[in-house]
């Protein structure tokens, strides 16, 4: 049993120092992809509320084609362009999911979709509100935290 | 941000060691070295104190990301007709 003291207070010492399971880097890769995914969902929340007002403008045109903020030609190149948003966050998705998931390899799939939504807020040409404008910025710095959030090089 | 297991979570961890004490003589005595006898009992230590990410939380979140991306595919136009071919 003499051997065994010096276990018996280094185990416990190791544990009270967060030492073990946490601080591991897979655990540390996992907490920042966890949060990313949080983050994500969160950004995802104001994507939708733009696409929302947009098919309300584009709603709002049926009756009135003269005073279309949305024409049906720009609203079809809207929905194509958030198709390959939604695409990239799928891709996000997956990238996290797998077992061999990485910090890196998530915030890459992260960087694919600030690039995407960029095209995709292009695709609304001159159309404005002061709600689309706001989301627009919204979203953009949400997603730039996301990756933030996710952090690694 | 690493969590410090309670007292509680120690003691038992401390009994557990106690308890192995036969074992892990064995374990010195067969000449197996003090580092690796540490390694297998941390990984003895029940992981419940300590707060982690566990892959079915993650997927849970990585679906619910997915869901909410895609709560508004009613609304989007559908994708054009392609022309028809001209023979």
């Amino acid at each position: 049993m003499k051997r065994l003291l010096p276990l018996l207070f280094t185990l416990p010492l190791l544990a009270s120092c967060g030492g073990i399971n946490v601080n591991t880097p897979a655990a540390q890769a996992q907490a920042a992809i966890s949060t990313g995914l949080t983050a994500l969902n969160d950004s995802g929340t104001v994507a939708i509320a733009i696409v929302n007002e947009v098919a309300a403008l584009h709603s709002a045109c049926q009756p009135a084609p003269g005073v279309c903020l949305v024409s049906d030609s720009q609203f079809a190149s809207f929905s194509k362009e958030f198709e390959a948003v939604r695409d990239k966050v799928d891709a996000v998705v997956v990238a996290a999911q797998s077992a061999s998931a990485t910090v890196g390899s998530v915030q890459a799939a992260i960087q694919a979709v600030i690039d995407e939504v960029t095209a995709w807020i292009k695709s609304l040409g001159s159309v404005t509100s002061p709600t689309l404008a706001s989301n627009e910025k919204s979203l953009n710095s949400k997603l730039v935290a996301v990756k933030a959030t996710v952090g690694g090089k | 941000m690493a969590s410090t297991p309670s007292a509680s979570d120690i003691l038992a961890f401390i009994l557990k060691v106690v308890q192995a004490a036969p074992t892990i003589q064995g374990i010195i005595g067969a000449g197996v070295g003090i580092e690796q006898t540490i390694v297998a009992l941390v990984k003895g230590f029940a992981p419940s104190s300590v707060p982690g990410v566990d892959p079915a939380t993650i997927a849970a979140q990585a679906v619910q990301v997915h869901n909410t991306w895609h709560s508004a595919d009613s609304i989007l136009a559908p994708a054009p007709a392609p022309a028809p071919s001209v023979k």
